[in-house]
């Protein structure tokens, strides 16, 4: 026991010896901060205009620009590559938009008119592949007029003209670099921070572009490591392995308050997530019966979730969140709460208890409880044969696209944009992707509607009506509207996040 | 003659375990087994509360050891998990799982490599083809090679009973094969053939009996294994899939709510280490007590 411990003791004392030392020694190199940031997904590529998850997002908001931002706030647009608002003809029909001069994209290309009408025909062209292409559907042509203007000649007087020109899957790409390489790899921008290389499903490496046109960002490399286990991601914060964790989950928040080196912040976001039934080439056709629909609607005991959050996520019945433009309180009666006897009645009406579900999602901790609350929930109802199919992120995101895929599944929408149109037409229009293949000619026309109108009361209105209609269609059960959580080592300031959860590492300083 | 055989043969059953009895440790681990197993195969009768029904009001309740807490609910004796489903109703058809799984993939381990190993020993001309698949099938560390299996599969209860079968067998193909390949050349297996015993009875009535007490040990040890297999796949996410109350599952889903209720996974913890340490302990004794070195000795 004694020579156990005085072996004990040595080591202890090695230990304290070596750990000091390299303190020290680190203390004095570092001149440049260098920022290690967590998320929880890998990016599925590095093309801002073919990539639409949040994991990727949060890589491309720091390579690449937009034309304009949202501000943190989230209350209005300010102008990044454009100097100012674009101004419009009294019908709408043409914007004119000025830009930044002497912007060069990080492989020296001249960031003028021409990449952006480059960018906004990539987004349009079909064969191209955009994530988003309902982005520059009301664009019928951008015109250079010169080096630094662009004029967008519309379709349609377009509401949301300044929202899509702030998304981050319209950020501008440089014409060479994307004609000479393939961007998912080998992305070029104009943003502060340049490429450096990725690790497939472990880490991407940014560093600091020398020649960004803007202010300086304050800290140079940054490493933004995979992590999906949560508990690990708060671990590495604890232990000072990293300095930003993207996302927290609710059931880390506990402990990452009760660290000392770190501080949590949390904002109410725009992201909602929702149960959706898919009407169309599903697995099972019994989804297009709209009192099976509604049975499911029923069941779900959606407040009890939202209480378990400990106030960190918002119980809404609408399916456009109280944070986004379109939402009405009315909205909040729309749909089927939930009602265990009418669920058990419209079940064993129907005969709907054996039929098979597969229900998919992607496999985090937090959607997994999810998701097992609500198969419970609606084996309460009377559904007994609801299959879970839990898949790796990016397999969920392709799988989630093709037919006779899955019957229900969960869904989760950050609208980066904070419009009502922007969670309508990309997930329920057939413009969009529409997962869930809602095909209804009288939604496509309030959409439609609620794009090409300016009117805001209007809009509202056209909006309100379209929410109603998928609610009560009961195509869409929503869950609830999270926070954005996230934590920051206390060496890290100004950290902020817009409430589309989008972050920008330039805006973040760092003192060792 | 055959009279002779069977007799001999229960009594050496009957010896072995005589012996095994006298071993405190191993009589304790032997019923301690015999009785979790009876527990769980009546599970379904036994457990208080539907395994998979969430009540999420009471998520997070603890057990028996703060039921004064104003947060113990009556009747949930070990407390509930992240959505408020009874802890001891998820341990005990979890075990069933558990334990299905782990003699399931162990007999099927068990028949495949025992026959692959008996005719590798036996005959010359397989030997080789049969035991280098099997040192493939070695070169992959098992875990490993049971994820690339489900991963193919996709996941699911049965894919993953499948996978750990597989990664069984070589272990016992290679015991069984050393063995067959000294039995084969004993005398009494010389004095058989001379009277014209055909292969098929002398490599299944003669040595495949030889090698019995070798296969219980390895069986038993396997099955420990097994379990902890499946209890790490499950972990990982790619055995049982959700709701199922898989004892691995369970420490996994516990993992996030650790700080707050370490209970969790403390529970399905002791019950998988208790369940694989007492296969182990009669594992070990067994082959003690089967070994035909110390059985001389007697």
């Amino acid at each position: 026991m004694k020579k156990f411990t005085t072996k004990f003791l040595a080591v202890l004392i090695t230990l304290l010896v070596i750990t000091g030392c390299s303190g020290k020694t680190t203390a004095k190199t570092a001149v440049d901060p260098s920022l290690r940031v967590i998320i929880n997904a890998a990016p599925s590529g590095f093309s801002p205009l073919k990539t639409n998850d949040v994991a990727s997002t949060y890589v491309n908001a720091q390579i690449y620009e937009t034309l304009y931002r949202r501000s943190v706030d989230g209350s209005k647009y300010v102008p990044l590559l454009a100097t100012a608002e674009p101004v419009c003809s009294t019908d709408g029909l043409t914007c004119t938009i000025s830009l930044q001069k002497n912007v060069k994209f990080q492989d020296g290309t001249p960031f003028n008119a021409a990449a952006v009408k480059y960018t906004l025909d990539k987004i349009k062209d079909p064969k191209y592949g955009s994530a988003r292409a309902s982005i520059a559907a009301s664009i019928k042509e951008a015109v250079v007029v010169d080096e630094n203007t662009i004029q967008l000649n519309l379709s349609y007087p377009d509401g949301v003209l300044l929202a899509k020109l702030a998304h981050t899957n319209s950020a501008i790409v440089s014409p060479t670099a994307d004609a000479a390489a393939d961007l998912m790899v080998k992305p070029v921008g104009t943003g502060p921070y340049t490429f450096v290389s990725y690790t497939s499903g472990s880490e991407v490496k940014l560093t600091r572009n020398t020649t960004y046109w803007g202010k300086k960002p304050n800290i140079k490399d940054v490493t933004i490591a995979i992590v999906k286990e949560d508990a690990t991601a708060i671990s590495r914060l604890e232990t000072g392995e990293a300095d930003f964790v993207a996302a927290v989950p609710v059931q880390q928040v506990d402990r990452v308050k009760a660290l000392t080196n770190s501080t949590l912040y949390t904002k109410e976001g725009g992201a909602i997530t929702y149960l959706a039934v898919r009407v169309n080439s599903s697995i099972n056709a019994i989804t297009t019966n709209l009192d099976f629909r509604k049975a499911i609607s029923y069941a779900i005991n959606r407040q009890a979730w939202v209480d378990s959050l400990n106030g960190y996520g918002v119980f809404s019945a609408s399916v456009l969140g109280p944070k986004i433009f379109g939402y009405t309180a009315a909205a909040e009666k729309f749909g089927y709460a939930y009602d265990l006897a009418k669920a058990k009645a419209l079940v064993t009406a129907g005969g709907f208890g054996a039929e098979e579900l597969v229900f998919t999602f992607s496999n985090t901790s937090m959607n997994t409880a999810l998701a097992e609350l609500i198969q419970s929930n609606l084996k309460e109802a009377g559904f007994t044969n609801v299959k879970l199919n839990p898949l790796e992120f990016a397999t969920y995101l392709t799988e989630t696209k093709d037919d006779k895929t899955f019957d229900i599944g969960l869904f989760a929408w950050s609208n980066v944009t904070g419009d009502g149109s922007e969670m309508l037409e990309p997930n329920f229009s057939k413009t969009g992707v529409n997962r869930v293949r809602y095909n209804n000619t009288e939604f496509e026309a309030l959409v439609q509607s609620s794009k090409t109108t300016l009117d805001k009361t209007k809009r509202t209105e056209f909006l309100e009506a379209a929410n109603k209609m998928i609610l009560n269609d009961a195509i869409v059960v929503p869950l609830y509207n999270s926070f954005l959580i996230y934590a920051a080592s206390k060496k890290v300031q100004s950290v902020e996040m817009d409430p589309g959860g989008i972050f920008y590492i330039s805006d973040f300083t760092m003192t060792e | 003659m055959s009279n002779t055989l069977t007799f001999k043969r229960e009594n050496w059953l009957a010896k072995a375990f005589q012996k095994l009895l006298q071993n405190k440790l191993a009589t304790f681990a032997f019923f301690f087994l015999i009785f979790e197993i009876i527990i769980i195969i009546m599970a379904p009768l036994l457990v208080p509360f539907d395994p998979t029904k969430t009540d999420i009001s009471i998520r997070l309740a603890p057990g028996f050891w703060a039921m004064n807490s104003p947060k113990f609910v009556a009747g949930h004796f070990l407390g509930t998990d992240h959505l408020g489903r009874d802890v001891l109703s998820r341990l005990l058809m979890g075990g069933q799982i558990s334990l299905s799984v782990g003699f399931v993939a162990t007999s099927i381990g068990l028949i495949f490599g025992v026959t692959l190993g008996l005719l590798a020993g036996f005959y010359k001309s397989l030997d080789n083809v049969i035991m280098r698949f099997m040192d493939l099938l070695f070169t992959f560390p098992g875990i490993l090679l049971a994820m690339l299996i489900v991963a193919m599969l996709g996941v699911s209860t049965l894919n993953a009973t499948i996978a750990i079968s597989i990664w069984s067998i070589p272990g016992f193909a290679r015991m069984v094969r050393g063995k067959v390949l000294t039995i084969k050349e004993e005398d009494y297996i010389l004095a058989i053939r001379s009277i014209g015993a055909s292969n098929f009875r002398i490599l299944f009535n003669h040595i495949l009996a030889n090698c019995m007490p070798l296969i219980i040990v390895i069986s038993t040890m396997r099955l420990a294994s097994s379990i902890m297999s499946i209890a790490t796949l499950s972990f990982l996410g790619l055995g049982s899939p959700p709701p199922n109350a898989e004892w691995g599952a369970m420490i996994a889903s516990a993992r996030d709510y650790m700080w707050q209720a370490p209970s969790l996974i403390i529970i399905p913890g002791i019950v998988v280490m208790i369940t694989v340490i007492s296969f182990n302990i009669v594992g070990d004794k067994l082959r003690d007590i089967l070994d035909p070195s110390m059985k001389e000795n007697n």
